[in-house]
C-alpha cells in the first residue's frame, strides 16, 4: 500500500524523488485500507487482515508530576511501541491499536488506589498544508485539539471525547460521537482498543488533509499510569484513501528526514548545554529549577524535528501554558490577608500582555543561523529515553 | 488567593472524643455513592498513627521554598480500613463475638492507645477536617484546574465536572483530607459544609459538637471569637504549619492534665505529662506562647479576675460561637467570577 501511494506521490509530480518526503512516508504514516464500513469490533477479521505498523512509545517526562509512587514506577521499562492499523471508509474512520501488556488493570470500584490501562488518540482541530503542527501533548493555546480516550472498566470501557488547548484544559464533549472498545487477549497477553470516528464530527473534518496528524498515547494501570503519567508517541499520520495525497503537507511535514538537513548533533548539544540548560533539563544537565519550563530529556521521542524547529525559531507560536500554575509559590513574597503567598512567576511558562495576548516566557531564538538551528534539532532529536518493558507476545 | 477566608478553631481541651461530629458529618456527607469507607470529619487519638494509617509520613505540601512535594496516595485496603461485620447471630448459639474479617486498620484504630507508661501515659483527640488551605497542596497538584477556594469565604472545593480521577490531589494534600471516590472515579472532600454556610448556619460537625469545641468565623471580622483566638490572643494554632500549605482549622493546644508520677507516686511539681517537644511537632514553635498565655489567663481567673479569653473558651452561646452571617468589612467588594 505504502508503494502504491509513493507511486501516487510520483504522479503527482512535485515531490517526485524527494528523499526526505520518501523517508518521512515511510517512518511516519499508516495507510488506512478503504473499507465499505469500518467494523466496530475488536475481534472482526477485517482488523486482522489489515497490517499494523510499529510507532515507538515514551514515558511522559516533559512536566513532573507529585504521586511518588508513580515517580518509582516511570523509571522502569514501559510499553516501547503500539501496533496501529487503520480502515477508513465514506463515512468513519477506524484505528485499532495494539500493545502487549504483561498485567491486566481496571478501573476498581473498591480501591482507592488502583489504576486502569487504557489507551487514547488524539486528533489536531485543524491541520494540512500551511498549518503547524499542535504541541504533541494535548494541543497548544494557538492549535486545541480532539480527544479520544477509553479506561478499562470491569466489564468494557469508560469512553470519554475531549477537547483541549494544552496541559490542564482536557475538557470532556458532552456527547461521545465515536465508537471505542478495549478488549486484553489474556493468553497473548495484550491489549486490543479500537477507535472509530465518523469522518465529520461537530463540524471537525477528517478531510481537511490526506494526511491525518494523529498522535497515540497508553496508560498502564500497573505503573500507576493516569493523566500526565502515560505513554505517548510523536505525531503520526494516517493517510486516507481519499483524497489524493496532500504533497504541500508532507514536504512541510518531512523537514529534517533526509539527511543532511539536520546537521551535526555534536555542535547543537554545544548551543544547548549552553544557552537552553538555563530553563530546560537535558540528559545529565539538571541546573535549571525542576518546572520552570519542559524537561527535554526525552524530547525527541515525542516532536517532530519541523516542531522543534518551530519552537526554537517562533516560541510565541507554540504557546504551552505550564502544568500547574499553583505548585510552586514566592515564599519570598508577603502572603495577602488571607496568608496565602502569590504563585511563584518564575515557574509560569507564559504570561500575558497588557491587550490580553499570552507571551512565551521563551524568547523567540531568532540569532541562530539555519545551520545552527538544524543542528540543535539534530541533538533535540537524539533525546529518547524510550525503554521497552520485556514481555513475550 | 480568596477575598475572604473562613475559619474553624477548635479547642483541644474540651474534646471527650466522642466522635458525635464525626457522625453528623458522615451522616449527612458521607454514608453512600461511594463515600462509604471516608470521614470527611474524623477525630483521633494523639500520639497515633491516625487516619489514615500514618498519614503524616504519605508526603505531600510544600518544601519551605514553596514547591509541591511528591505524596503517596492510600490504599482502602492498608490505609483507610474496610468496614467489617461481626457473627452477630452466631454468638446466640453459644459462638465467640468475632469479626467477618481480618481487619488491620479503621478510622479510629488505636483509640486512647496514646504513648508513655503507666502511670504516667498521655493521650489527647484531635478532630480533623479538611483545613481549607490558603495555599492548598489540593489545589497546586490538581492537573485539572478542577479544585479552587471561592472567593467569597474561601472554602475549598473540587469541580467534579473537571475532575478526572488523577488522585493528585490527594498525594498533594500532606493531611490526606481528600479523598478518592472508587464508584464516581472522582476526589471528594470536606466542603465546610458551604450549604449551611449560605444560609448563615455553621458545619455540621461543629453545630453537633458536645463539648462545644468548636469555633467557626471570618478571620477578618475582628469581633468574632475565631478572629480574636487567632490573631488577638493567639493561642489557637494550625496544624503542622511546617506542611506550608497555611491552614484554617486552628486549635487550641491541648494543657497538660494531672501532673505527672514519681517512683512513689507522689505529683512532680511542674511537670508536663504531655511532652512539650510533641505538641511542638503538632503545632510548631507558637505553641509555648499559646500555652504560656492559657496558663496565665487560667490563673487570672482562678484568682477571681475576669478573663476575656477564659470567657470565651467556656463557650456560652453559639450565636457567639458562630459568626457566620457577619457583614463583609468595610469596603469589601466580592470579585465578578471569571
Amino acid at each position: 500500500m505504502r508503494r502504491a501511494l509513493l507511486v501516487m506521490l510520483v504522479a503527482a509530480g512535485s515531490a517526485a524523488a524527494d528523499p526526505a518526503a520518501d523517508a518521512f512516508l515511510k517512518a511516519e504514516t499508516v495507510t488506512a485500507s478503504p473499507v465499505q464500513a469500518v467494523p466496530t469490533s475488536v475481534g472482526d477479521p477485517q482488523w486482522m487482515k489489515t497490517p499494523p505498523v510499529s510507532f515507538r512509545l515514551s514515558a511522559q517526562r516533559s512536566v513532573r508530576l507529585n504521586d511518588k509512587r508513580a515517580n518509582e514506577l516511570i523509571e522502569q521499562p514501559g510499553f516501547g511501541e503500539v501496533r496501529v492499523r487503520a480502515l477508513a471508509s465514506a463515512t468513519e474512520l477506524g484505528v485499532l491499536l495494539t500493545w502487549n501488556d504483561a498485567t491486566q488493570n481496571v478501573l476498581r470500584p473498591d480501591e482507592t488506589n488502583a489504576y486502569a490501562d487504557s489507551a487514547a488518540i488524539e486528533i489536531p482541530n485543524v491541520y494540512g498544508a500551511g498549518k503547524r503542527l499542535p504541541y504533541v501533548g494535548m494541543g497548544d493555546v494557538e492549535l486545541p485539539v480532539r480527544l479520544y480516550m477509553q479506561r478499562a472498566v470491569a466489564k468494557g470501557v469508560q469512553a470519554n471525547e475531549y477537547v483541549a488547548a494544552g496541559f490542564g484544559s482536557l475538557t470532556r464533549v458532552p456527547r461521545v460521537q465515536a465508537t471505542m472498545a478495549m478488549e486484553y487477549d489474556a493468553k497473548l497477553k495484550l491489549w486490543r482498543a479500537l477507535f472509530v470516528r465518523p469522518i465529520t464530527v461537530d463540524g471537525h473534518t477528517l478531510t481537511q488533509s490526506s494526511l491525518v496528524p494523529m498522535a497515540f498515547a497508553l496508560w498502564d494501570g500497573a505503573r500507576n499510569e493516569r493523566g500526565g503519567y502515560k505513554q505517548l508517541s510523536a505525531w503520526h499520520f494516517v493517510i486516507l484513501p481519499k483524497p489524493e495525497l496532500d504533497v504541500a503537507y508532507v514536504k512541510y511535514l518531512s523537514w529534517g528526514y533526509k539527511p543532511g538537513d539536520l546537521g551535526d548533533p555534536e555542535r547543537g548539544r554545544a548551543i544547548a548545554e549552553t544557552v537552553c540548560i538555563a530553563c530546560h533539563h537535558l540528559p545529565g544537565k539538571t541546573i535549571a529549577p525542576p518546572g520552570v519550563a519542559p524537561n527535554l530529556s526525552d524530547i525527541g521521542a515525542i516532536a517532530s524535528p519541523i516542531y522543534l524547529r518551530e519552537s526554537i525559531t517562533n516560541a510565541n507560536g507554540v504557546i504551552i501554558h505550564a502544568l500547574n500554575p499553583n505548585a510552586h509559590y514566592m515564599k519570598t513574597a508577603p502572603p495577602d490577608k488571607t496568608g496565602a503567598y502569590p504563585n511563584a512567576d518564575a515557574f509560569q511558562w507564559s504570561a500575558t500582555l497588557p491587550d490580553g495576548k499570552p507571551i512565551s516566557k521563551m524568547p523567540p531564538f531568532t540569532v541562530y543561523t539555519p545551520e545552527q538551528v538544524g543542528d540543535l534539532v539534530a541533538y533535540l532529536k537524539t533525546l529518547d529515553g524510550t525503554k521497552k518493558q520485556e514481555t513475550k507476545p | 488567593m480568596s477575598a475572604r477566608q473562613l475559619a474553624m478553631v477548635m479547642d483541644l481541651n474540651k474534646c471527650i472524643g466522642c466522635q458525635t461530629c464525626t457522625v453528623a458529618c458522615k451522616t449527612q456527607w458521607t454514608n453512600r455513592n461511594g463515600r462509604e469507607y471516608m470521614y470527611w470529619n474524623n477525630v483521633e487519638t494523639k500520639p497515633g498513627d491516625g487516619y489514615p494509617k500514618k498519614w503524616e509520613a504519605l508526603g505531600g505540601g510544600f518544601d519551605a521554598g514553596g514547591n509541591l512535594q511528591d505524596g503517596v496516595v492510600p490504599s482502602k485496603y492498608s490505609e483507610y480500613g474496610v468496614p467489617w461485620d461481626y457473627n452477630q447471630d452466631e454468638i446466640l448459639k453459644g459462638a465467640e463475638l468475632q469479626p467477618g474479617s481480618d481487619p488491620t486498620v479503621g478510622p479510629n484504630w488505636d483509640e486512647d492507645v496514646g504513648a508513655g507508661d503507666f502511670p504516667n501515659s498521655y493521650f489527647f483527640y484531635l478532630p480533623r477536617i479538611c483545613n481549607h488551605c490558603s495555599n492548598p497542596g489540593c489545589l497546586a497538584a490538581c492537573p485539572r484546574n478542577a479544585i479552587f477556594k471561592r472567593d467569597q469565604d474561601g472554602i475549598v472545593l473540587v469541580d467534579l465536572n473537571r475532575c478526572e480521577g488523577y488522585k493528585l490531589c490527594i498525594a498533594g494534600c500532606p493531611y490526606k483530607k481528600i479523598y478518592f471516590n472508587p464508584k464516581l472515579s472522582k476526589s471528594e472532600k470536606c466542603i465546610f459544609c458551604f450549604p449551611r454556610i449560605e444560609k448563615g448556619l455553621p458545619p455540621a460537625c461543629a453545630q453537633q459538637c458536645v463539648g462545644r469545641i468548636r469555633f467557626v468565623g471570618y478571620l477578618d471580622d475582628a469581633e468574632g471569637q475565631v478572629a480574636k483566638l487567632v490573631n488577638q490572643y493567639k493561642v489557637a494554632l494550625p496544624l503542622h504549619p511546617e506542611y506550608g500549605t497555611q491552614p484554617n482549622v486552628y486549635y487550641v493546644p491541648p494543657m497538660s492534665g494531672p501532673r505527672k508520677f514519681d517512683k512513689n507516686g507522689k505529683p512532680i511539681e511542674g511537670s508536663d505529662r504531655i511532652p512539650l517537644a510533641y505538641l511542638e511537632s503538632l503545632f510548631g514553635p507558637a505553641v509555648h506562647d499559646s500555652l504560656k498565655t492559657l496558663h496565665a489567663e487560667m490563673d487570672k481567673r482562678k484568682a477571681g479576675k475576669p478573663s476575656e479569653l477564659m470567657d470565651l473558651l467556656i463557650a456560652y452561646k453559639h450565636s457567639d460561637m458562630f459568626r457566620i452571617g457577619t457583614k463583609a468589612p468595610e469596603g469589601f467588594k466580592l470579585p465578578v467570577l471569571k
